[in-house]
């Protein structure tokens, strides 16, 4: 009896075994055969550009339109006028959109790149990876860079930040990585097989511009740092980057394509519901930058105004809201800091925000970094530089009249409004640093028009007055629980971190209240 | 008694071979002792062969039969009877009820019959008698109540939604907690994709034998791997020797709404206190006297009829017995446009091969058809749409006479796609159908090589084809303007293969071994097809021919799983005293990481009957044991990171932001039982009490995680959690005659759960259906697992609320735990009492404690249509609580603030506690009663037995719940993919129904 058992239970082992043994392929069915994990770098470099631009800077900029005083709303039920006002709590959605959505898509591009043996792709992964760490760092301060995603599948539940002095540095890293990369004779497969390269169609020449002159920016971004801040750096940047027109970093938004082809602010950014879209009208702080001039604020009206905004349908002028007013309330303050007209209450009063020219049609590319922009830095350096007067209206002059061609203002129009601003001291402005430097932001006010890139420049410049002219006022309607009402200097300086980060990785977060993240200002915005 | 038995049995074979001649015929009636009334269906048997018969309608029978052989006379549910054959050309049995419920045979794991007695681990058992008599659809409804230790809860009353049961406390986050279910041995499918109905409901309460429940992991040791949640096994009727019965029964049901939320009818459209027509909120003034007040919510519900027709034929002889049902359900609902169409074919039979050999097969076709109601916050969430619809407008006009729709409000420029529109257009014009064929099929060989022997395989397929659709129609207002048609399709299949060798042998007289050594293979593919199509060419054609091929998006999907498991059961009795049972079983599944996907699931168990030792005659009392350690493989494909298509310009891939992890291992529970089983009073008190503490770690999750990480949710194994528990079983017969007999079981159990540990900095786990602003179901470190984070009121230390300086009490902005969705305790009270002809059953459910996240009053509260605006908006309140003082000390405020709209909408309304309410119920769960028409007068009429049944479900509920019905689930089970996410969230659930029926039962 007992060896039965012995044998049955040894005969059953038996086959069991051999049935097992011959079982691990079919254990092996856990892959999606629908979905790939892993295409060719060729493959992603369309998704790492769509995403820098789409969620990434679409996100970084949404609300800090407001901020930046481009756009007003029609009423306190707006979609901007959260942001307007200054109530930014731990819901702005920067963060995920730039951790998740969009860079680890670059990351992946430079991890395939170096596998398939193809630098160019790690060059496009570092610039775009750079430009984005940029942006976070610019709006939140200390960043995860070290700790990152690194497309290897690590798992890193508690990642530090790193200070924004070593995050500046290591973009700076990136970029230079990306100019070796990029530079490489023995890559096998172009970035545009796949008709991916959606910024330069192939041509690393241009990628390697774009990397110095994200390099010109980030150490731009350091003019308050006496020891980092290095003007011949940045000027010698400058002169590797963009150098004519038509090279700019944009993203070319579509007609006829699916709905997320469009330009956001032409509709899917909030702009589809006609009656109260997220912003209404363009702000008369915008109106005023372009229909004055930077130090004396005298009146011009700059060509490039017809080409950005629409007239009022009531009469034709160009007329915006107060900075964190409604419609209700009427115009906003004039470029001399006079009161506006307070009667123009209809929607008809006002030419719109969105589908109303350069920046918010259907088709408006969505600017990463351009020609101007570069120029405008080299203007800037050199004025801090000192001495070098000349060169510095030189490249505040092609600035100006680079952006003026883009927008296709014609060369008369250039010639007239650049004679004018002659004629309104503008060398002898350019003997004086914050006179200069007037000139220049403002101008690149105008020409980085819904960039996020503005906000930097206008915390660089304490969001000065004497910069900006008399009508840049803190927001009517401001967040009291944060903003103290009495004091004017009070200004924003920081976003809050993502409130998904605070409640997930809460150490390395730290303090994230309103008051201290809204309130202190960033390490690159602290003289020292 | 055993050894005596085999002694007889070898006389028999022995002796069977030499008298062959003497063979004569019996004759004779089985009747009754309770009743004294003929059995019939009996079956007589020939001890040691295969030659049987049974009893006509009259009780009668006839068998060949040796002289000095033995006649074994038996029936369901009586105690058998041996006689051995003399001269006597009659032998006339009584046959006594089988009282002792310890004899019972219960279906344990793998499909295997134990003894009751024997056994080492808690095992309940409800009869497909006491799951009908609670006339529910769906047979986890049946439950409720009738299971210690099970939390049942339903998704609310409409068709095709899902019910939700979790054993002994959820043991996971992100997995499945719905045990596994089973069907006569195989695995068959109880997923609720789509939100959708749980697919076991397709199963037909009527061809039920009964359900055992695997609680604990003991119990569900052999089943490794998929054993953490514990296991149903269903058993469904088969044929019996005998003549031909033919059973019919037709029922009607209908049904009305049960508890509704309230609403106030005072104040009309506006905001801020001003009437503002073209706003959808209710905060405008007073309504002027002469506006119509619409009570929509009650005009929305209606009454409707169910019926329900079934109809089965059973018999066989003693080499083939067979079960045929059917079964046609058409249930309408309360919710209009909305209803179930369901077919249920049901053949089973089993045939006897050889003397060695027998084969059962069946095969189970099911159609259900649900046009549905949806509800929660994630189905749609049209109830949330009615309880916000302002009351001035009648929610049943919607459409125009010729079919358009009726706009409540349009601004002039405005074509239709901002429009506000009566709920009632989308229920009635954008329904979803959910279309189900089915098919389960099963066989079992059985092959008895040696009397201690049985080797049998078994293989069976559970295959499902189910098809979503969704229409928008055009012209209902939102992003679909231009109508949408959106369907999936999809095939699934379970495929269970089984092979078992059981060995059972007596040694040394008072030994008893059962030895199971057996393999299996569990393999799962569902296949699936969808597609979305945008914006119709033709209006009144819904169908994605008639859409570019811009708004046309093709979906294609597949997932799979396999795994094999070797496993091994022993156990030893000595005598009825002592039983000891070891079992080991290793997994090996597809879903984990190569290198981690083999899992070893060991039990030990044990049970010690004490009164044995004293006096086994007059009452009964066993002890025991045991020990678990089963697991949880992980979720399909997480083992990877999916890249994700780019649909804009450029086109290409990028990530996803669910991430996979190549390192997946099993998750494990282990889990110590303790239990103990009494009976007294000739067995007419029987208590079962068990107390369990199970612990899960490595938990497979998906939660939230850091966002440079690149995901926003990534998979991994991480925390820990406990669940402990008592449970209590007391079946007590306390009054028993001829003519009257009352039963009464009460089953009362209470779990606790605590969460233990998480990875990195992550102290709060939120699911992702049931977020909301003020408060999220969440489980959050060292609390309870199915809790609730929000945000509360300032406290001071001694707990009182602090109020400012203008007499409004202080939010407190953080986010922390602030309720538990699990009941404290349960109680579910199941009462039978038969009179003669009569039988009436009852079933009570008690709950106590456990919160409820109410998100319905808090979208009420937002848009201004909730009771406690028309209670007290506008008037003046002094707050309960302390005002802060400049030396820090607190006073009692005094300072009257007035409830206007900016208090509700800037704090009433941002206050998580201020929708999180505690919970007590009790509830008939149904009234049952039926009468059997006397035997004389039924054969008079030309039928066995007649019966009628007259029964309510859900007929009463008593809550201090402000809402609709308290049993609330706004997402159902796995909700996303996730643990037991949604129960106690109430975001639009519809309140149960509740429901008369009247019913007639035919036998043949």
């Amino acid at each position: 009896m007992k060896n039965i058992i012995k044998n049955i239970t040894l005969y059953t082992g038996l086959g069991i075994i051999m049935t097992f043994s011959s079982c691990e392929k079919f254990l092996d069915v856990n892959e999606d055969v629908d979905n790939p994990t892993k295409v060719e770098a060729a493959s992603r470099i369309a998704g790492a550009i769509t995403t820098s631009s789409g969620a990434a800077q679409w996100r970084g900029t949404r609300e800090i339109a407001g901020v930046m005083q481009y756009a007003g709303i029609q009423s306190a039920t707006s979609g901007g006028y959260a942001a307007s006002t200054w109530r930014f709590t731990s819901a702005y959605f920067l963060w995920q959109n730039a951790y998740v959505n969009t860079m680890p898509n670059a990351v992946d591009l430079v991890t395939l790149g170096e596998e398939e043996g193809n630098p160019h792709f790690v060059g496009v992964g570092k610039i775009l990876l750079a430009m984005n760490f940029g942006l976070l760092t610019s709006q939140y301060g200390d960043i995860v860079v070290d700790d990152y995603y690194n497309g290897a599948g690590q798992l890193n539940l508690m990642p530090k930040f790193n200070k924004q002095q070593e995050v500046y540095e290591k973009i700076q890293i990136l970029l230079d990585d990306a100019i070796v990369a990029l530079g490489r004779s023995d890559n096998n497969r172009g970035l545009n097989v796949k008709n991916g390269d959606l910024l330069y169609q192939g041509d690393v020449s241009k990628w390697i511009k774009f990397a110095w002159a994200l390099k010109a920016r980030y150490y731009n971004h350091l003019s308050k740092k006496s020891t980092l801040y290095d003007e011949d750096a940045i000027i010698d940047a400058c002169s590797k980057a963009f150098d004519g027109d038509g090279m700019d970093a944009e993203f070319p938004y579509l007609s006829g394509g699916a709905l997320i082809d469009q330009n956001p602010w032409y509709s899917w950014g909030g702009f589809e519901n006609l009656l109260n879209p997220r912003y209404f009208s363009w702000s008369q702080f915008f109106v005023n930058m372009l229909t004055s001039f930077p130090v004396t604020n005298a009146s011009y009206e700059d060509p490039r105004i017809s080409k950005i905004m629409t007239g009022a349908e009531s009469d034709g002028e160009y007329r915006g809201t107060g900075a964190g007013l409604f419609l209700a309330n009427g115009q906003g303050i004039l470029a001399d800091g006079s009161a506006g007209d307070a009667t123009k209450t209809s929607p008809d009063d006002y030419g719109r925000f969105s589908k109303s020219g350069f920046y918010t049609n259907i088709t408006s590319p969505f600017g990463f970094i351009g020609y101007s922009e570069v120029k405008f830095i080299e203007a800037e350096a050199r004025l801090r530089k000192g001495g070098d007067k000349v060169g510095a209206l030189a490249a505040y002059e092609e600035g100006v009249k680079s952006n003026m061609r883009k927008l296709g203002v014609s060369s008369s129009d250039i010639n007239d409004y650049w004679n004018a601003q002659v004629a309104d001291g503008l060398s002898a402005h350019f003997d004086n640093l914050q006179q200069g430097l007037a000139h220049v932001m403002r101008q690149k006010y105008v020409a980085l028009c819904l960039n996020p890139e503005t906000w930097v420049d206008m915390r660089r410049m304490d969001y000065s007055t004497s910069i900006y002219g008399p009508s840049l006022k803190r927001p009517a309607n401001l967040n009291t629980v944060v903003f103290d009402a009495n004091n004017a200097n009070q200004w924003i300086q920081a976003m809050c971190y993502e409130s998904n980060e605070q409640n997930r990785n809460p150490e390395a977060v730290g303090d994230n209240s309103e008051r201290f993240r809204l309130l202190t200002p960033l390490w690159f915005n602290v003289a020292e | 008694m055993k050894k005596t038995l085999h002694l007889l049995f070898a006389m028999l074979v022995l002796t069977s071979h030499t008298v062959f001649a003497q063979e004569t015929t019996v004759r004779g009636v089985i009747t009754s002792s309770e009743d004294g009334l003929p059995i019939i269906g009996a079956t007589v048997k020939v001890d040691g062969t295969n030659i049987a018969a049974s009893t006509d309608r009259n009780g009668s029978y006839e068998i060949k039969v040796s002289k000095g052989q033995t006649l074994n006379f038996s029936f369901i549910g009586m105690l058998s009877v041996s006689r051995i054959v003399g001269d006597e050309p009659t032998i006339d049995v009584v046959l006594d009820p089988d009282q002792q419920s310890m004899d019972e045979i219960v279906v344990t794991a793998l499909g295997i019959e134990r003894n009751k007695k024997n056994l080492t681990y808690s095992v309940q058992k409800v009869s497909g008698d006491d799951l009908r008599a609670s006339n529910q659809g769906n047979i986890l409804n049946g439950l409720q109540g009738q299971i210690a230790g099970a939390q049942i809860s339903s998704s609310g009353g409409s068709p095709g939604l899902p019910t939700e049961i979790i054993l002994r406390g959820s043991t996971t986050l992100t997995g499945d907690n719905q045990p596994l279910m089973i069907v006569d041995g195989i695995r068959v499918n109880n997923s609720s994709s789509n939100g959708t109905v749980n697919r076991v409901a397709d199963i037909n309460p009527e061809d039920i034998e009964d359900i055992s429940i695997l609680k604990g992991a003991a119990a569900a040791a052999l089943y490794g791997i998929d054993a953490a949640s514990g296991a149903i096994i269903i058993t469904t009727k088969k044929g019996k020797e005998g003549v031909i019965q033919i059973g019919g029964s037709y029922k009607a049901f209908v049904e009305t709404m049960g508890r509704l939320p309230r609403q106030q009818g005072i104040y009309t459209t506006g905001t801020g206190g001003t009437y503002d027509e073209s706003s959808g909120s209710s905060w405008g003034r007073k309504f002027r006297y002469d506006e119509p007040i619409y009570n929509n919510v009650e005009r929305f519900f209606q009454t409707a009829l169910t019926h329900d027709a079934n109809l089965n034929i059973n018999g066989g002889s003693e080499k083939l017995q067979y079960y045929v049902s059917g079964g046609y359900r058409n249930a309408g609902s309360m919710v209009p446009n909305t209803e179930q169409d369901k077919i249920n074919f049901l053949i089973k039979g089993t045939a006897q091969l050889s003397s060695k050999m027998s084969l059962t097969a069946s095969a189970n076709y099911i159609q259900n058809n649900i046009q549905e109601g949806l509800g929660g916050a994630t189905a749609g969430g049209w109830i949330n749409s009615i309880l916000t619809y302002p009351l001035k407008y009648d929610i049943l006009n919607y459409e125009r006479p010729n079919g358009e729709p009726w706009y409540a409000y349009i601004e002039p420029e405005d074509d239709g796609r901002d429009a506000r529109i009566s709920p009632m257009w989308g229920v009635m014009r954008n329904p979803r159908n959910n279309n189900v064929d089915r098919f389960i099929v099963n066989g079992n060989l059985e092959y008895k090589p040696l009397d201690w022997m049985t080797l049998s395989y078994r293989l069976g397929q559970d295959y499902t084809a189910s098809k979503y659709r969704t229409v928008v129609t055009p012209g209902t207002p939102g992003d679909f303007f231009e109508g949408r048609v959106n369907e999936s399709n999809g095939n699934s299949r379970y495929v269970t293969s089984i092979f078992n060798a059981t060995m059972q042998k007596d040694f040394l007289d008072d030994f008893n071994v059962a030895l199971i050594l057996g393999g299996s293979s569990d393999y799962y593919e569902s296949a699936g097809l969808g597609y979305q199509a945008e914006d119709f060419l033709v209006p009144d054609i819904f169908s994605p021919n008639v859409v570019t091929k811009d708004g046309l998006i093709l979906t294609e999907t597949l997932t799979r799983r396999q795994r094999y498991a070797i496993y091994g059961d022993l156990s030893v009795s000595y005598k009825n005293l002592l039983t000891l049972a070891v079992t080991g079983r290793n997994d090996w599944t597809s879903t984990l990481s190569p290198q981690h996907r083999q899992f070893y699931s060991p039990s030990f168990s044990g049970s010690f009957t004490f009164s044995e030792l004293i006096n086994p005659d007059s009452w009964y009392g066993k002890l025991r044991a045991s020990y678990a350690r089963v697991g949880k493989d992980a979720p399909i494909y997480k083992t990877n990171t999916n890249l994700r298509q780019v649909a804009t310009i450029g086109g290409g891939f990028v990530v996803d932001a669910s991430g996979g992890n190549p390192d997946l291992k099993p998750e494990r529970t282990s889990e110590f039982e303790i239990g103990t089983e009494l009976s007294f009073l000739d067995r007419r008190l029987n208590v079962d009490l068990t107390y369990y503490e199970r612990k899960s770690i490595d938990m497979i999750m998906t939660p939230r995680v850091p966002l440079p990480s690149g995901y926003v949710i990534m998979t991994f194994n991480a925390g820990s959690l406990k669940n402990n528990g008592v449970e209590a079983s007391v079946n007590a017969i306390p009054i028993k005659t001829n003519d009257f007999m009352w039963s009464t079981t009460v089953n009362a159990w209470k779990n606790t759960s605590k969460m233990l540990e998480f990875a990195g900095d992550i102290v709060t786990f939120k699911y992702t259906n049931a977020q909301l602003n003020a408060g999220s179901a969440a489980t959050t470190l060292d609390k309870h697992v199915l809790g609730i984070v929000g945000t509360d009121y300032k406290r001071t230390e001694e707990g009182y609320i602090v109020v400012d300086a203008n007499g409004y009490p202080v939010i407190d902005g953080t986010e922390k735990d602030i309720g538990n969705r699990e009941p404290e305790f349960n109680i579910g009270w199941l009462n039978k009492i038969n009179y003669k002809n009569f039988n009436l059953s009852f079933l009570w459910d008690f709950r106590f404690g456990g919160d409820i996240l109410n998100a319905s009053r808090q979208r009420m509260m937002s848009v201004g249509t909730a009771y406690d605006i028309g209670q007290w908006r506008d008037k003046e309140f002094v707050f309960n609580g302390v005002v802060a003082q400049e030396d820090g000390s607190y006073v009692k405020n005094e300072k009257s603030a007035v409830l206007d709209y900016s208090y509700f909408a800037n704090n009433y309304y941002q206050v998580g506690t201020n929708f999180v309410e505690k919970i007590n119920w009790a509830r008939i769960r149904f009234i049952t009663l039926g009468y059997n028409l006397p035997q004389s007068l039924a054969s008079r009429m030309g039928v066995q037995r007649l019966g009628l049944e007259f029964s309510t479900q859900n007929p009463f509920v008593i809550t201090n719940y402000s809402g609709g019905d308290p049993e609330v689930n706004s997402a159902g089970p796995n909700a996303g993919g996730s643990g037991a996410s949604t129960m106690g969230v109430d975001n639009g659930a519809i309140p149960l129904a509740k429901s008369f029926s009247f019913g007639l039962n035919i036998t043949l």
